[in-house]
């Protein structure tokens, strides 16, 4: 693996306290501790290689909820992507699709919307309207964060032409919560936000006590240092509950991108359900907008449509 | 059951070196390895995993201690009562032993295998009933705390005592013990147990309580693994309250000893320990379930503490260190640990109305932050209310010659006198009605200690104990050299008589306490 990515992840750091086993949606299902990145790092100060651990790099569900518990500030993402990336069959080079010259994102804000939204045309447009924001034609950023999640290699010339023109925008808006981590690091002048962030300042006020609101928990997982404070407040603010764990944590239900939703999905949508049993459900991440209305025995609407 | 002889004492290591040379295994109680092939089909056949891959393995080379290492042969997850029976059973006949890990938070290497299997019981890790009326939880053992304590929150519940780490497991800490800083009110954890479901080493599938089989129940509470596996436990708990918390700061840690001890017989407070920064910063936390308590604490009880309150301690700091400039970077340490502490110990996101709504979560992230370490060395004395001061002086004295930062964290827990479970474990023999633990652990940080430096700080620590005659809440693994010389060789050969008639074999957590 590589040593550079050995040292910036601090994955030696890791005391195996099981801190992050709490929130690892993997770990519910499984409640096997290899399959989790606890058991990932403890393997790994034990001089297990990357190839030895394949199944549970790949269960991993990339939602960052055990990055933002680690006591030892594990980057367990990066590791994650790291062994993915030195397995090997991930080779090849990442992203295949490009928006055309025509779209310019200089001085707008951009809604990145990814495939479930994009299904939704309509919803989409409502968004978009709201935010003011534009909408590319294809999903090129979030691809490669993707892709790069998955272990796949970038080119360094495509990654830096995406990045040049995405970077002439004057905020970008994730529609899907684990793009947020490349955002940030490619475009750190930028304002990068989640959905729910970004849409919170129209919608809040359709918030009222009975709700529950579910968080997208790879865009909160990623900046939850700060987000906490902010839903902390909307929850006071508005009475409704957050779907947020004990620890504050926020575990999706709705699968990784690209993977098929399952009978794990519905049961942790189930389990937060069965914690606040709601008189309605609003959900930020488009997702997981389905997968709520069809377990749940209340309304589910998107925060966008309380606007 | 028919038990093979024992396999003979052969060495295992490096066999084709020096061949000419008789040679016999160090320690002929540790096993040898023979019969794990056989052991491990005759479980395969009857459809149980075993994992013997090495990066499985290695996940459980160590324990939190993260000094004592050993490797299994393989590792089972736990899935029912019954696959565990199974398991039991075939490690009787093939005589191959039985390690047993939760959370595996000790120290001593109490859940590090050497050899043999590893039964990871985090794979039984459902709450499978909570009874509100009654006001218990029927749960499988391998569970965290955490775990439990967020499946009884839905239900407006909270667990009684458990230790102030959420990655503990409700079936190891029912077997050592379990303290929490509302101990002094509620008892350990494993006093809150109503019944269990043990496997016994021998295989037999019980279940156990006050009423039902008490023998076994009293030996395997605070059992340390020895006499049954525990698969399902039931517990009383209570209604979830949030605590307020308030602290006193004392710069004598004799004086806040003595209140400590004033404010448990008097029931003063729902929770209540001392937690210092070396024996400088001496912190008595005290906390509340109700406004009720608070008040009549602030009414009948503040007045007796010697503690200061913030602003009063921190300028009594600033005098103490303005005449001793010498001792800048020891003021400067406290400040700093201080200041990274306290915004740790009231997160806003886990308060409401100035009240604690999530004190599990609170202190165990507090705990893994600002005490954890991939390395640590916690020693400990359980001592009478007698003994207490006198032992933490004198630990404290030994902290002080080895390391230049450390913590202690002493609590008392409420007994139920003349209980059978409390022999031979942390529970001291000769306390009545009380007794009192301390935990001495030096900040290592990055600097480098050997082992033996490490193991001596230790024995000092352990040797204190020895001679007043107290116990240890760590006393099994690399510590069990202690067992006899704190508890005598009449007690532990009626126990260790019990443990061979109970595991003829042998097999199971060999090596933690016989």
């Amino acid at each position: 693996m590589d040593q550079d990515i050995t040292a910036v992840t601090g994955f030696g750091n890791c005391t195996g306290c099981a801190v992050c086993l709490l929130t690892c949606p993997v770990w519910r299902r499984t409640h096997d501790v290899l399959m989790t990145n606890c058991g990932r790092t403890r393997a790994l100060q034990a001089g297990a290689a990357p190839e030895d651990l394949e199944a549970s790099a790949e269960a991993c569900l990339f939602c960052g909820a055990c990055a933002a518990v680690c006591p030892s500030g594990v980057d367990t993402l990066s590791l994650t992507a790291a062994l993915r990336a030195a397995l090997p069959q991930k080779r090849m080079t990442a992203g295949r699709r490009r928006s055309p010259a025509s779209f310019t994102y200089a001085g707008r804000t951009v809604l990145l919307p990814g495939p479930d939204l994009r299904a939704d045309a309509l919803l989409l447009e409502k968004l978009a309207s709201l935010l003011d924001a534009a909408v590319p034609p294809c999903d090129e950023l979030s691809d490669l964060a993707a892709d790069l999640d998955a272990g796949l290699r970038a080119d360094p010339e495509r990654l830096r032409a995406v990045t040049a023109a995405a970077g002439e925008a004057s905020g970008l808006v994730a529609a899907e919560g684990f793009a947020l981590r490349h955002l940030r690091k490619w475009f750190p002048a930028l304002p990068s936000k989640g959905l729910g962030e970004a849409l919170l300042g129209r919608c809040r006020g359709g918030l009222r006590p009975g709700d529950l609101y579910v968080v997208d928990a790879r865009a909160f997982n990623s900046d939850r240092g700060r987000l906490i404070r902010l839903y902390d407040a909307l929850r006071q603010e508005t009475g409704c509950a957050l779907s947020t764990s004990l620890q504050r944590a926020a575990i999706p239900a709705g699968p990784a991108r690209g993977t098929p939703r399952s009978a794990d999905s519905e049961t942790q949508a189930r389990w937060v359900l069965g914690r606040f049993r709601p008189r309605r459900v609003v959900v930020e991440s488009p997702s997981e907008l389905g997968l709520y209305g069809s377990v749940a025995e209340v309304p589910v609407l998107h925060l966008g449509e309380l606007a | 059951m028919n038990t093979p002889p024992a396999e003979p004492a052969a060495d295992p290591m490096a066999a084709e070196s020096l061949p000419e040379l008789p040679r016999q295994q160090t320690n002929p109680s540790r096993w040898n390895g023979a019969g794990w092939a056989a052991f491990a089909a005759h479980l395969r056949s009857r459809g149980i995993e075993i994992s013997e891959k090495r990066p499985a393995l290695a996940v459980y080379a160590t324990d939190s201690g993260g000094l004592a290492c050993g490797m299994p042969h393989g590792v089972a997850l736990a899935r029912s009562t019954e696959q565990v029976s199974e398991i039991m059973k075939a490690a009787q006949k093939y005589r191959v032993p039985v390690t047993v890990k939760g959370g595996g938070l000790t120290t001593e290497g109490e859940t590090v295998a050497y050899g043999g299997l590893l039964l990871d019981m985090r794979g039984m890790s459902e709450v499978l009933s909570i009874d509100k009326a009654a006001l218990t939880v029927r749960t499988q053992a391998g569970i965290y705390w955490h775990s439990l304590a967020e499946a009884l929150r839905r239900e407006g519940l909270d667990y009684l005592s458990a230790p102030l780490n959420m990655t503990s497991s409700v079936g190891g800490t029912l077997q050592v013990g379990g303290i929490d800083v509302n101990s002094p009110r509620l008892g350990c954890s494993a006093d809150q147990a109503v019944s269990l479901k043990v496997v016994t080493p021998t295989g037999e599938i019980k279940e156990c309580s006050e009423t039902e089989d008490p023998e076994l129940f009293e030996r395997v509470l605070l059992g340390y693994g020895q006499f049954g596996i525990v698969t399902e436990a039931v517990m009383r708990v209570r209604r979830f309250t949030p605590i307020t918390m308030r602290y006193f700061y004392y710069s004598s840690i004799v004086e806040a000893m003595e209140d400590l001890k004033m404010l448990v017989r008097g029931d003063a407070a729902d929770y209540c320990g001392i937690l210092t920064i070396m024996d400088k910063a001496v912190n008595l936390l005290v906390a509340f379930d109700s406004d009720e308590r608070e008040r009549a604490f602030f009414r009948t009880w503040r007045k007796e503490l010697r503690g200061h309150g913030e602003a009063g301690f921190a300028l009594r700091m600033a005098v103490h260190y303005a005449l001793r400039p010498w001792k800048l970077p020891e003021a400067l340490y406290l400040l700093s640990r201080k200041n990274a502490m306290q915004p740790e110990f009231f997160p806003s996101h886990h308060m409401e109305k100035g009240k604690i709504v999530d004190r599990t979560v609170v202190f165990s992230n507090a705990v893994w932050k600002f005490w954890g370490g991939r390395r640590m060395v916690i020693p400990d004395l359980a001592t009478s209310e007698e003994k207490f001061v006198e032992a933490i002086v004198r630990g404290n004295e030994v902290c002080r010659k080895y390391f230049k930062y450390y913590t202690l964290y002493c609590v008392a827990i409420k007994l139920r006198d003349g209980l059978p479970r409390y022999e031979l474990s942390c529970i001291p023999p000769d306390a009545r009605g009380y007794a009192y633990g301390c935990e001495f652990e030096p900040m290592l940080g990055g600097a480098e200690y050997s082992r033996d430096y490490l193991q001596s700080f230790k024995n000092e620590i352990y040797d204190i104990g020895a001679e007043m005659k107290t116990s240890y809440y760590r006393f099994g693994g690399v510590m069990k050299g202690y067992i006899r010389r704190a508890f005598g060789d009449e007690l532990v050969d009626r126990h260790l008589a019990l443990k061979r008639e109970a595991d003829p074999a042998m097999v199971l957590n060999p090596d933690v306490i016989f």
